[in-house]
């Protein structure tokens, strides 16, 4: 039997919404009435070394500001689809990268999940948070690793007459050491890029 | 035992749906009689004239008066015809309010404004048609129709 459209967007609470993440006919991407979206989300913090203050021994301590900034853009896949996204700053970088749908389904479908995550800096280099994948499914279980994380994963989504939410995260952070002229800010940089693709089985 | 005034009602009911059926089917008769005569009264004003007609042409001296009248009579006859068919139907077929043919209004199905529900292709009374996306068995998008009805 048929199953009636829910969205076009959806929560983990209302299946009928006119924003938020988008539902789809399962793994079809190519119909024109219904066209197959996700979202796209990218959080980025920053912290990056400004320069020294005085303290109260007469010692010059850093200074530092911080920048948090989150974009979500509903994105229209046409088939296989992919994200990359990336941060960098003097000091400590971590990123979020998501993409998240809700689908409706018949009978269940697979997807492979490929992620790509690289920490890079100078010699002073180290993990300031975790980075790990997870997805809906592995939420509990996530992969870890460092300075680099890649892999994939298939997955099965089970049919459902109700939107399902099926997301995947892959966490980002790479660190370098205040130089030892704490007023002097690095010119080196703290990089971090993820990449997480979409293959339709 | 005396009839009760119900018993009565229907005994006098009774013989007034008598009377009236009799009343109608006399009136039939007389309707079907007039008819027949003037159906004999027209047939025979149409052959006195034909009559007259032929006479004329037997005694028309030269062929071309004769072929005049012919064609004059056989227009005479036919319009004759024409105005009695014409009297006796004034005007086409379920065209007036008085036909006795099929009414021809009624819902549109195509404005989704409902229907006579009998199953002559309208859409029930109230309903109206939306098309409206589905997850079809194969897990491909596609389309249903469904009929739709506030509440």
């Amino acid at each position: 039997m048929a199953i009636l459209r829910a969205g076009p967007f959806a929560s983990s609470s209302d299946s009928f919404l006119n924003s938020g993440t988008p539902v789809n006919c399962a793994n079809d991407t190519s119909s024109l009435n219904w066209p197959w979206k996700y979202n796209d989300e990218v959080t980025k913090s920053l912290e990056t070394h400004t320069g020294c203050e005085t303290g109260g021994g007469g010692e010059n301590i850093p200074t530092t500001s911080t920048s948090n900034t989150t974009t979500v853009s509903t994105e229209t896949a046409t088939g296989d689809f992919s994200i990359t996204s990336s941060a960098s700053s003097n000091l400590i970088t971590t990123m979020t990268t998501t993409l998240s749908f809700y689908y409706q389904a018949a009978q269940s479908f697979q997807i492979k999940v490929t992620y790509n995550g690289l920490a890079t800096g100078d010699g002073t280099l180290y993990q300031p948070d975790v980075m790990k994948f997870s997805d809906s499914q592995s939420a509990n279980n996530p992969i870890f690793g460092f300075p680099s994380l890649s892999g994939s994963v298939t997955r099965t989504l089970p049919a459902s007459v109700k939107p399902a939410l099926y997301y995947a995260q892959l966490d980002t952070a790479s660190g370098i050491d205040f130089p030892e002229d704490v007023c002097s800010p690095k010119s080196s940089i703290a990089d971090t890029s993820a990449t997480l693709s979409i293959e339709f089985l | 035992m005396p009839l009760t005034s119900e018993q009565r009602f229907w005994h006098n009911t009774a013989n007034e749906a008598e009377r009236l059926e009799q009343r109608a089917e006399e009136r039939d008769a007389r309707k079907r009689q007039r008819k027949s005569q003037d159906n004999r009264n027209f047939n025979r004003s149409l052959g006195e004239l034909e009559v007259a007609y032929n006479r004329a042409i037997n005694d028309a001296n030269n062929t071309r008066d004769k072929r005049r009248l012919k064609a004059e009579r056989d227009a005479r006859i036919d319009s004759e015809i024409a105005k009695r068919e014409k009297a006796n139907n004034p005007t086409s077929k379920n065209t007036t309010i008085g036909d006795d043919g099929t009414d021809q209004t009624g819902s549109n199905p195509e404005n989704g404004d409902g229907g006579s529900g009998d199953g002559g292709g309208g859409l029930p009374d109230g309903f109206a048609a939306e098309t409206l996306d589905v997850v079809n068995n194969d897990n491909t998008a596609g389309q249903r129709v469904f009929l739709t009805k506030a509440v």
